[in-house]
């Protein structure tokens, strides 16, 4: 500050002080004030002010030498003698996910976003029906066991083991394989086994999704 | 990142570099192999790089490589040269290979262009800090906020140490303003 001029009254060190800020539009708005009036009234700050405003302008204009092509040169060759490992679509994949930010990538990643999404809900409803399909399974082994010892608990003598069920897992219907009935199978027996047959007819005949994991054991 | 979107990068990015390290070395050898060595730093740790602050991490790459270098006692041997790379010479000569651009104008035009002049020789005299906000606000026009986010410190940090530097700048130019009046 020495060589600031000689009439340092505390406006004009003020100024010198706050001049950058001044000029950036940085100060609050009452010291902004009291500087653009002061400012406005002495000639040795409004000859500061134009000091300052001339090495803004002297900045702007700073001169930007370009770099010699060697450089370009020498970065290039040391990349490509150090290159990428790995196959090239993995690094393709990689920056994809990464670096690249135009559009072309913007959709590819909004793409594979999608497949993904897709997938996931794909599985998520695959793995529901199979589980429906184990219920269903669960429920009718259940449902026929439960025959079996009301039948045996009637007194009841069934020499032909019950009807084979299973659940069709293409379809999530449940079918049945009944072994070729004995011809000395007894009229009990017959009866029994249609009370099956009927009973799963009934099954079959519910819409798809009926049996799901809903279904109450106890009401068998 | 592939070799090729790499290289996009540095001919993108290259001539920045190479101004601010020039600036900030103030010799054209040393600003040639920091911002080679910037550039193969950046290779090296190319899965960091980010398209959004690939500026960012490129120059503060480059900063701290100069600082390292500026605190070394060889390269002071640079700044005691009288040979042609000597650093005010060689920005003079700089400077005057833009003289032309200015169109011939009255004395205070003339006072202006050499004060141009005077202002590169003076911001070779800014301590590094002060030096190197300068070059990013004023040579690259980066704004305060990219500027906090290279010298990783508060935005009103890099305000203050920008007005502080253009305040030296002021008195170190005085004399010559007033020689001119």
């Amino acid at each position: 500050m020495k060589d600031f001029p000689l009439h340092q009254d505390s406006s004009c060190m003020g100024v010198q002080d706050n001049l950058e800020t001044y000029l950036a539009d940085e100060l609050d708005a009452d010291l902004h004030a009291r500087i653009k009036t002061h400012v406005a009234s002495c000639s040795m700050c409004q000859d500061e002010v134009r000091f300052a405003q001339a090495i803004s302008g002297a900045l702007h204009e700073l001169p930007k030498p370009e770099p010699a092509p060697a450089i370009f040169n020498a970065v290039e060759a040391y990349v490509r003698a150090h290159p990428n490992k790995g196959p090239k679509w993995l690094n393709w994949i990689f920056q994809l996910f990464t670096f690249s930010d135009d559009l072309t990538s913007m959709l590819a990643r909004a793409g594979a976003v999608a497949c993904l999404i897709g997938v996931v809900l794909f599985g998520t409803y695959q793995y529901q029906q199979h589980l429906k399909v184990q219920q269903a399974s669960r429920d009718l082994a259940y449902a026929l066991s439960k025959l079996n010892y009301a039948v045996e608990r009637t007194g009841t003598i069934v020499n032909e083991k019950l009807p084979d069920v299973r659940i069709d897992e293409v379809s999530s219907r449940p079918f049945v394989q009944i072994e070729t009935a004995s011809r000395h199978v007894s009229k009990q027996k017959r009866n029994i086994s249609s009370a099956i047959h009927r009973s799963l007819d009934s099954l079959d005949r519910l819409p798809h999704g009926t049996l799901d994991t809903k279904t109450d054991q106890r009401s068998y | 990142m592939t070799e090729d979107k790499f290289l996009e990068l540095v001919h993108k990015h290259k001539a920045q570099i190479y101004q601010h390290t020039l600036y900030l070395l103030r010799n054209r050898e040393d600003a040639e192999d920091i911002t080679q060595e910037t550039f193969i730093t950046a290779w090296k740790h190319r899965n960091k790089l980010r398209p959004k602050t690939v500026r960012s991490w490129l120059l503060k790459c480059a900063q701290n490589l100069c600082f390292n270098l500026l605190k070394r006692d060889k390269f002071q041997v640079h700044l005691t040269g009288g040979d042609d790379t000597d650093p005010e010479t060689e920005l003079e000569t700089l400077m005057h290979t833009h003289a032309g651009r200015s169109n011939p104008s009255p004395d205070e035009i003339v006072i202006q262009q050499e004060l141009k002049d005077s202002v590169q020789c003076a911001i070779q005299k800014l301590p590094p800090d002060m030096r190197s906000v300068i070059i990013m606000r004023e040579l690259n026009g980066m704004s305060f906020k990219e500027i906090a986010e290279v010298l990783e410190q508060p935005e009103g940090t890099v305000k203050s140490t920008a007005f502080r530097a253009r305040k030296r700048l002021r008195e170190l130019l005085r004399p010559y303003w007033r020689n001119n009046e």
